[in-house]
């Protein structure tokens, strides 16, 4: 099943069958809370894991828009504070369980997500990034003034929601639902990448090519530009939409200020440094926007004591590697093989 | 015989009785010889400039205590992590905080998201929490108990909803006022001011209160001020932070509604009263809240600050408020002394009796109070220096009346 | 809207376009037949390419029909439908500049020309069907038939990137083949091929008309190799129709003749 690096060959993935790595990975992220018990590692590192994870979601369904369909999008943040209002709402004021929010909160910000796909037809490059731009401004706007739904500027702070129709919050759970919620952001995770993984592998995905490299060839093979466009937003809405209803559920906290333009622009760059295209790839990107500086610099005195100059090197960090991996830094994979390969030659 | 035998049976009972009563642990964080507290404030991104001296400040008063020999044989120590103002990353340092280094205490929690995302976290710990570095909402609660609430929170910053409260007192107690237009924005510290005058309204007879709502950084308010003006108030709130002020009080001159106005403490800075000094002459008056006094009862307290201070937070704000924070931690300290040093006992002591702040007012924590500054002073807007060129006046704020709690305005 | 004749596989009549104020194409009728390898010819700025922009619906003509007889057998008027139904009619193209996608390999492109084949939806796909999985196993199996056919199944998975020029031809080629076409239109397919290349290709055009009884439509500018492979033949200048015949009538032509090399007597 895995591969002995000395009879690599070319092309091939290191572990064969790419449903058990995205397993193996799963099982590896959702063991994090017990090596935080363990104390292998800081309880507060599976915080920070889990943004890595809600954010990856919504990167995942970006790059499906932007890496393989080439269109872009700068209101994913948007999107996601919306769901994660709704969704907060649903179970908080209305007291609904989980699953009924977090269904509604992904339709109603998909739909809104399609609706703007349809008018992207319309306008290309810059203009549909600043047309998406737009709508998630309004929308954050609508987050600080709206507050009877959102709490306005200050944030909206809610508890646990019910889980699986019948498990009810009650403080003394208090562990058992922050690893649930835990394990939930895992196995979604996983859902995702293997949905991604299904579709780009496919004639979808092929397709959403297409549209990218060519529009004429596209429409010349049969594509339709709307239809896949539609699909393109729409899926990119949806993690959008499911990573803000998990965001806010693990942190039982939102504000409007969580919701900019900034959060877009990291996703962007995180698909870009990460890896266009690819899904471990997405992950790695993400990691290296919203983790680096909390769990991986802050082990160095230096930059937990500047921690502005931690920010600094984390830009600089992804400067460089836009200018000598503009293909992503999951490519170095790529390249550490044909250094294996090498190696072997020579002996 | 049988009467000796159950007098000394009593008196055994009892002595078992006082000796078996449960052993008191310590809590987390705390040794022979140290005591550990921390906070999550922003020294990177926009709040740096303020993150980073209120972290000053609070350093410069735990070196000045711990110096001296700390608390009942214990020093102080102090550990923070940068969260950037972000709640996700405020959560995740917080835990860190409570669950990874096992801080005792929280001194000085800091930003509204972090806080925000964070109020769960603090009451199901039950870690006690000192002073917080905003004034949202959430962290009023007049009556708190140990199992909902927010028992274990000690919030010093003025606190909107409180703020509020003592407007309402002002504009009736000092100025007599029996119909009080209030003007607020949308925005947490409009909402949450107009929360608190409406909670003192209900308290009191015979006042009304007419509301008007604009837009937060809005650029024209002309409707509201118009509908105030109609309503023939007596008084005026303002209840607008330092972005929409100026508007505001720009048109209650332009449509000369000539009633005195009163505003929050976060607007009382030269550079605010600068922007419509010049338009009220002649009209009416605006005051502002202050919770902090540089005056000669307290020069003491400003003198001991700045020779322990680096010489750039000599007159910093922001490193004064950390300097309080630290202050109100080491007063629960000091009464805990010689006991047993757990939650239970520091909650205790801060509850025991009013604590002064030593640049501004008394906080009573007692019977789960938690409701932030309870006194505030007044001060008034006034005409600074003449500017030749453009013929206008700066701003400057002038001390009126001296620190006063609800109860003592309303006399 | 009359039904074709038996023979008669494309019929244009009247076809005129302008933009601007400038007719592109004017008033220009020519028929392909089943079966048959035609040429479109003209110098530079005949209006060639318009002309199949046209015919494949990524212009929509101001006036004049269009008809095309599909391979379900069915006459249809193609300038009512959109540019992306033209190819489940049993109509494809291909272009000048080649437009593949480089960042997929070769097959994968192939399979892009298969695409409106694929009846699974989004659902099935996503979940990986039994019926996905089917579906992918067959157009594979036929695209990676015909990259055989064609001589280049050898280097299927790598990469469009960086391969060269005649390569790149054939690939397209065989992604027009997956839909089993009725008629293929061929973009200046001589464009940038040495001579060698050319006769090859040539050679592989009457192959590919064999093999899937198919109707060939040549735009192009490379006489040699219209002369060399057409059946028959239509030259066009300034939108206008020219004339029409086999390729030794219309190298006789003399209309065709003064608007190629000019007249004798200049005025």
């Amino acid at each position: 099943m895995i591969k002995k690096l000395s009879s690599y060959k070319k092309g091939q993935p290191l572990i064969k069958n790419a449903y058990m790595s995205y397993a193996l990975f799963g099982l590896f992220l959702a063991l994090m809370p017990l090596f935080g018990y363990l104390g292998i590692i800081k309880s507060s590192y599976v915080t920070i894991i889990a943004s890595v994870i809600y954010y990856s979601i919504a990167a995942l369904g970006l790059n499906v828009l932007l890496g393989w369909t080439g269109l872009i999008s700068l209101g994913t943040a948007g999107f996601m504070g919306l769901a994660a209002y709704i969704s907060a709402y649903i179970t908080y004021n209305m007291h609904l369980p989980f699953e009924i929010a977090l269904v509604t909160a992904v339709v109603v910000s998909t739909l809104l997500g399609v609706l703007v796909g349809y008018i992207s037809l319309r306008i290309e490059g810059i203009y549909l990034a600043i047309a998406t731009l737009a709508v998630a401004e309004i929308l954050r706007k609508t987050f600080e003034v709206f507050d009877p739904f959102t709490g306005g500027a200050s944030g909206k702070p809610i508890s646990y929601p019910t889980l699986f129709f019948f498990y009810k919050y009650s403080r003394a759970d208090l562990k058992i639902f922050e690893t649930l919620l835990y394990l939930i952001l895992v196995l979604f995770l996983i859902a995702v990448m293997i949905l991604v993984h299904n579709l780009m592998k496919g004639q979808v995905g092929r397709a959403l090519n297409a549209l990218r490299g060519s529009e004429a060839a596209a429409q010349a093979m049969g594509i339709n530009l709307l239809k896949y466009r539609l699909f393109a937003f729409g899926f990119a809405s949806a993690t959008a939409s499911l990573a803000g209803v998990l965001y806010v559920h693990y942190n039982r906290y939102t504000n409007p200020d969580r919701w900019l333009l900034a959060l877009s622009l990291n996703l962007v760059a995180a698909i870009i440094i990460g890896g266009v295209r690819n899904i471990y790839g997405t992950i790695l990107g993400v990691f290296i926007v919203v983790a680096t500086k909390d769990m991986v610099l802050a082990q160095i005195p230096y930059f937990a004591n500047n921690p502005n100059f931690a920010l600094m090197f984390n830009g600089i960090l992804i400067i460089l590697i836009i200018l000598y991996y503009p293909y992503g830094l999951i490519r170095i994979g790529a390249d550490l093989k044909k250094l294996v390969v090498k190696i072997k030659e020579k002996f | 015989m049988k009467k000796i035998l159950v007098v000394l049976l009593s008196a055994l009972m009892l002595t078992l009785g006082l000796t078996s009563c449960k052993k008191e642990v310590v809590s987390q964080g705390v040794t022979k010889t140290e005591v550990l507290i921390g906070n999550c404030a922003a020294t990177s991104g926009n709040l740096a400039n303020v993150g980073g001296p209120f972290i000053a400040g609070l350093e410069a008063y735990l070196k000045y205590v711990n110096d001296a020999g700390g608390v009942a044989g214990r020093k102080i120590k102090f550990v923070h992590k940068d969260d950037g103002f972000v709640a996700e990353a405020g959560l995740a340092c917080t835990q860190e905080m409570i669950n990874d280094n096992k801080v005792f205490s929280l001194v000085g929690h800091f930003g509204t998201p972090t806080v925000g995302a964070t109020m769960n976290l603090l009451k199901e710990t039950g870690v006690p929490a000192v002073y917080f570095a905003t004034g949202i909402g959430q962290l009023y609660d007049e009556k708190a108990t140990e199992e909902e609430g927010n028992y274990n929170l000690f919030p010093v910053q003025p606190i909107y909803k409180t703020e509020g409260r003592i407007m309402v007192a002002r504009a009736v107690g000092d100025f007599k006022a029996k119909k009080i237009g209030i003007i607020y924005t949308n925005d947490d510290a409009g909402k949450d001011l107009l929360a608190g005058a409406k909670t003192q309204v209900a308290a009191l007879t015979g006042i009304t209160l007419v509301e008007q709502q604009v837009a937060y950084g809005s650029t024209d308010v002309s409707a509201a001020v118009t509908s105030i003006k109609n309503a023939n108030v007596d008084f005026i709130i303002a209840a607008s932070n330092q972005v929409t002020i100026a508007t505001i009080i720009k048109e209650l001159a332009a449509q000369s509604v000539n009633k005195d106005v009163i505003t929050t403490y976060v607007n009382v800075a030269p550079a605010y009263a600068s922007l419509f000094i010049n338009e009220i002459q002649g009209k009416f008056d605006v005051y502002g809240n202050g919770w902090v006094a540089f005056d000669a009862t307290h020069k003491a307290a400003l003198d001991l600050y700045q020779s322990k201070i680096d010489a750039k937070y000599a007159v910093n704000a922001y490193a004064i408020t950390g300097w309080i924070a630290a202050y109100y931690f080491v007063e629960g300290l000091k009464r805990v002394d010689k006991k047993t040093l757990n939650w239970d006992n520091f909650r205790t002591a801060m509850e025991s009796a009013p604590i002064t702040n030593p640049f501004g007012g008394v906080i009573d924590f007692k019977n789960g109070q938690r409701l932030g500054t309870m006194e505030m002073n007044l001060s008034k807007a006034a005409l600074g220096a003449l500017n030749a060129e453009t013929n206008l006046y700066a701003g400057v704020w002038t001390n009126v009346k001296d620190l006063e709690s609800i109860e003592s305005i309303l006399k | 809207m009359d039904e074709l004749q038996n023979k008669t596989v494309l019929s244009i009549q009247d076809l005129s376009i302008s933009f601007g104020g400038i007719k592109a194409v004017d008033h220009l009728s020519f028929d392909v037949d089943e079966g048959e390898i035609f040429g479109l010819i003209g110098p530079n700025g005949a209006g060639k390419t318009t002309v199949f922009n046209c015919i494949t619906q990524f212009y929509k003509p101001n006036h004049g029909s269009i008809r095309f007889k599909s391979k379900q057998g069915k006459t249809i008027e193609l300038t009512t439908h959109k540019v992306h139904e033209v190819i489940g009619y049993g109509l494809v193209r291909t272009f000048q500049n080649v437009e593949l996608i480089k960042e997929l390999s070769i097959l994968d492109n192939v399979l892009i020309g298969g695409h409106i084949d694929f009846k699974t939806s989004f659902i099935g796909q996503a979940f990986n069907t039994k019926k996905s999985k089917a579906e992918e196993a067959l157009y594979r199996q036929e695209a990676i038939e015909i990259l055989t056919f064609l001589g280049i199944a050898d280097r299927k998975d790598w990469l469009v990137y960086g391969q060269p020029y005649g390569i790149l031809k054939k690939i397209e080629l065989a992604r027009s083949l997956m839909c089993k076409p009725k008629l293929i239109i061929l973009d200046e397919p001589a464009a940038g091929l040495n001579d060698l290349e050319t006769l090859d290709f040539a050679k592989v055009i009457r192959q590919i008309r064999q093999r899937y009884n198919c109707s060939i439509l040549l735009v192009e500018h490379d006489m040699r190799l219209v002369m060399d492979v057409c059946d028959r033949i239509c030259a066009i200048n300034f939108g206008k129709f020219l004339a029409v015949g086999t390729p030794g009538q219309i190298q006789k032509s003399p209309t065709v003749q003064a608007a190629y090399l000019g007249t004798e007597n200049p005025a």
